[in-house]
């Protein structure tokens, strides 16, 4: 069997006319008409592109010669393959490597996604008891800032600001009654931000922040209350420091071990937000719990916070929704409440001292 | 209409512009750009790298290479890529050695330093860091490539320092911040010369010589369109603001200034494959490679016939998909919001298989009808000359195996080539 190729040497780039033959061992090559040449079937690679010619490569002890035979399919070049045991496996080695690859990186995002799911949540809540308080009160103070000024057009006003306002004053009566119940890690810090938006969040190191529009919507000083209970339980169940290492670890493992491939952004994004909605439940009714025994304790009316919550939930428009999704109502939520309530002994401030507190954004 | 009207801004003959540097010597041998089956390997290939959360894609990009590398010939020879995934992977995993402590570092400096001049001066430098580490990535990832690039048995190799040019591409792009893109051609004849001039072929060294009068010719009158269409907008949207609600006449003349913007956009848009042509053809006629010389005849329309048939895709595919979304969510919102009307897990799910979808036909569509599209129009439209002369160029071993990959081109894949 005979026929002819284009041979490059390596050297030069040169298009040569190889003349081919089979040998029982080797491929036999004359170049230009030249002195035949041996390469032992061993020793021939072939690049695996199905393309209108074979590209093939010789071997000489594991290093490439840099000389290439370009050969057009046909019968030459299937009787050349079937005689070269590296050839023939070539493309079913290639297609192995593949299956390999995309095998191991499924399982690989399996694992991924139970670690993201199931590992950094666990981790997350080992981790936040052992960061200690003074630690958890600086991150709280870097954070603090950043989120204030997300939640409001412009620099941020804090109507708390005036220690010794009449609205402070009031704040300050109700949260010191409450923390002598509820036996905080350290002292909370609360600051009531001039806002539309209906809600109140704790951030780490006891930082809680009402915005103006919840106390507005309250109609006694123990609906406030029960909401401030709530966002102590988030402080004593360290929650806010949770979240920050949850959602640090799920973005820097999705974010960073996929690199910047287009989509990580958005499914990070996606994944937090699925996360955040499925352990918010849990979160939120400890935090519930946690309000009922203070409330009880210092007095206040425990049934309050669900009636404030139903109110909330069922008033329509999208200011809502921003409370809803970080804390999500449900009828178990309040039905739990109001199962655990027990009567009020007197209200969390006086008269005088809710109005003030009602009025704090307007002093 | 504009497009006539954009045709007559190169009006100068191309010939007095793009004068050939030297005598071209013998016949000259057209490349050949085209190849089949390159859409069934896109489709696969990314489907495979959105299932694998992009692990697939070193090895979807060695296919595409080896195709458009294979695709690609000279006198009937084709190019071949001898670049393999592996090694694609193991610069991946250098890259991250490299950024993962960055990363991690501006996280924790972020978190602990209170002060937030130094948090956003620390933000800064990281900016600073990543674009330096990105422009010497681009230039690392562009030396791979040419290393593992061979054209009848002799490899290309690119020599020149990766740092110098960072700094060079760094200066030249704050530059042409400053000047509002007034000095963009000059930014790019300098990235691209210190590419070219430092590519060899075997001993065969590139040079680069481009006029700079014949490169800004083109591009000032696109510029000034664009900087007057821009200033007239702000003029307009301050002059709207200040008085809400003016006099007929005034109204009549923001309308009409209105109409002017929307026309300046339209031209600018229009005027910039203009541009993109004639730049291309004067960067490939200012280059050499040993005794080789290159000619390209790349047509300005060509080129906005390519962008025009990627919008209209694009805008076609995009009214589709609002229409389609329109009727599935009216019809099945009910399933998917819970009763107290949160978003239930369904809806996330249906979002996040749009997104996914979207991204999918939005990258196979760009590779189809932007870059193979770009690649034969252009590589298509050079002719080589010199070809006789090659049996002087010599293989040269190519010094250092340069197993880096693309690593940081890769992970800091912003102005990559």
């Amino acid at each position: 069997m005979e026929t002819t190729a284009g041979y490059f040497d390596g050297l030069r780039p040169l298009r040569r006319v190889a003349a081919l033959q089979l040998d029982a061992e080797a491929l036999l090559l004359s170049i230009d008409g030249g002195p035949v040449f041996r390469w032992n079937y061993q020793s021939i690679r072939y690049d695996g592109l199905d393309g209108p010619r074979l590209r093939l490569h010789r071997e000489e002890s594991g290093a490439h010669t840099g000389e290439v035979l370009e050969l057009e399919q046909g019968l030459f070049a299937d009787a050349l393959m079937a005689r070269c045991p590296s050839l023939s496996g070539a493309a079913a080695e290639r297609r192995r490597t593949r299956t390999r690859v995309l095998g191991w990186s499924l399982a690989a995002i399996v694992s991924l996604g139970a670690l993201v799911f199931y590992g950094v949540p666990a981790l997350a809540s080992r981790l936040a008891v052992l960061v200690p308080w003074t630690t958890e009160v600086s991150i709280g103070t870097a954070v603090e800032g950043q989120i204030l000024r997300e939640m409001s057009q412009g620099a941020p006003r804090i109507c708390s600001a005036r220690a010794d306002s009449p609205g402070t004053r009031a704040l300050r009566t109700m949260t010191e009654r409450l923390s002598a119940h509820a036996n905080l890690p350290g002292p909370v810090d609360v600051k009531v931000l001039d806002s539309r938006v209906e809600n109140a969040f704790a951030l780490p190191g006891g930082k809680i922040v009402f915005m103006r529009a919840l106390i507005e919507k309250a109609q006694s000083p123990d609906e406030v209350a029960g909401v401030l209970a709530h966002e102590m339980g988030h402080v004593a169940n360290r929650d806010a420091m949770r979240g920050l290492i949850h959602a640090g670890g799920v973005s820097f493992l999705i974010g960073t071990l996929l690199g910047d491939f287009t989509g990580a952004g958005a499914l990070v994004i996606a994944s937090r937000f699925l996360l955040t909605s499925r352990h918010s439940r849990s979160v939120e009714t400890e935090a519930d719990l946690f309000a009922i025994d203070v409330m009880a304790k210092a007095g206040g009316d425990v049934r309050a916070l669900g009636g404030f919550l139903r109110r909330v939930a069922q008033t329509p428009g999208e200011r809502q929704l921003e409370l809803l999704l970080t804390h999500p109502v449900t009828e178990d939520r309040v039905a739990e409440i109001e199962r655990r309530a027990v009567p009020p002994v007197r209200p969390i401030l006086s008269q005088q001292e809710w109005l003030a507190l009602r009025n704090i954004c307007r002093d | 209409m504009q497009a006539s009207a954009i045709a007559s801004v190169p009006s100068v003959p191309a010939t007095a512009l793009e004068t050939v540097a030297e005598p071209r010597q013998g016949e000259g041998m057209r490349v050949a750009a085209s190849g089949s089956g390159l859409s069934a390997l896109v489709w696969r290939g990314l489907f495979l790298t959105i299932v694998t959360l992009g692990i697939y894609r070193f090895w979807y990009r060695t296919d595409l290479r080896r195709w458009y590398w294979r695709s690609t010939a000279v006198a009937g020879d084709g190019f071949e890529y001898r670049g393999t995934p592996g090694e694609l992977f193991i610069g991946f995993l250098i890259a991250l050695a490299v950024t993962l402590p960055l990363y991690f570092a501006g996280a924790l400096a972020a978190l602990f330093i209170a002060s937030e001049a130094t948090t956003s001066l620390i933000t800064l430098g990281g900016i600073i860091l990543l674009v330096v580490l990105a422009q010497y990535g681009a230039y690392r990832a562009r030396r791979f490539r040419m290393t593992r690039t061979v054209w009848r048995g002799v490899r290309l190799d690119q020599g020149g320092s990766a740092w110098r040019y960072a700094r060079v591409s760094i200066l030249w792009g704050l530059a042409t911040l400053f000047s509002l893109g007034l000095t963009l051609p000059l930014f790019r004849r300098s990235i691209e010369g210190m590419k070219i001039a430092n590519t060899r072929f075997g001993t065969a060294s590139g040079r680069f010589s481009v006029p700079v009068g014949g490169l800004m010719l083109r591009w000032v009158p696109v510029w000034l369109v664009i900087v007057l269409t821009i200033i007239g907008a702000v003029a307009l949207f301050i002059a709207a603001a200040a008085e809400p609600d003016g006099t007929p006449d005034q109204r009549a003349a923001a309308g009409f200034g209105f109409l002017l913007m929307l026309a300046g956009l339209a031209i600018s848009c229009a005027a910039w494959p203009f541009y993109r042509a004639a730049e291309f053809r004067l960067f490939t006629n200012g280059s050499g490679l040993g005794p080789l010389s290159f000619v390209s005849d790349l047509k300005g329309r060509s080129l906005l016939g390519m962008y025009l048939i990627f919008g209209l895709v694009l805008a076609g595919l995009g009214m589709l998909a609002l229409v389609l979304a329109a009727f599935v969510i009216g019809g099945f919102a009910a399933l998917f919001t819970l009763s107290d009307g949160r978003i239930g897990y369904g809806m996330m799910i249906v979002a996040a298989v749009c997104y996914l979808g979207g991204l999918y036909l939005f990258m196979g569509l760009k590779e189809l009808l932007l870059n193979r599209a770009f690649w034969r129009r252009a590589t298509g439209s050079i002719t080589v000359f010199g070809l006789d002369q090659i049996h002087d160029v010599m293989g040269a071993p190519v010094d250092g195996d340069n197993a880096a990959g693309e690593g940081l081109g890769d992970a800091l894949d912003f102005g990559g080539v």
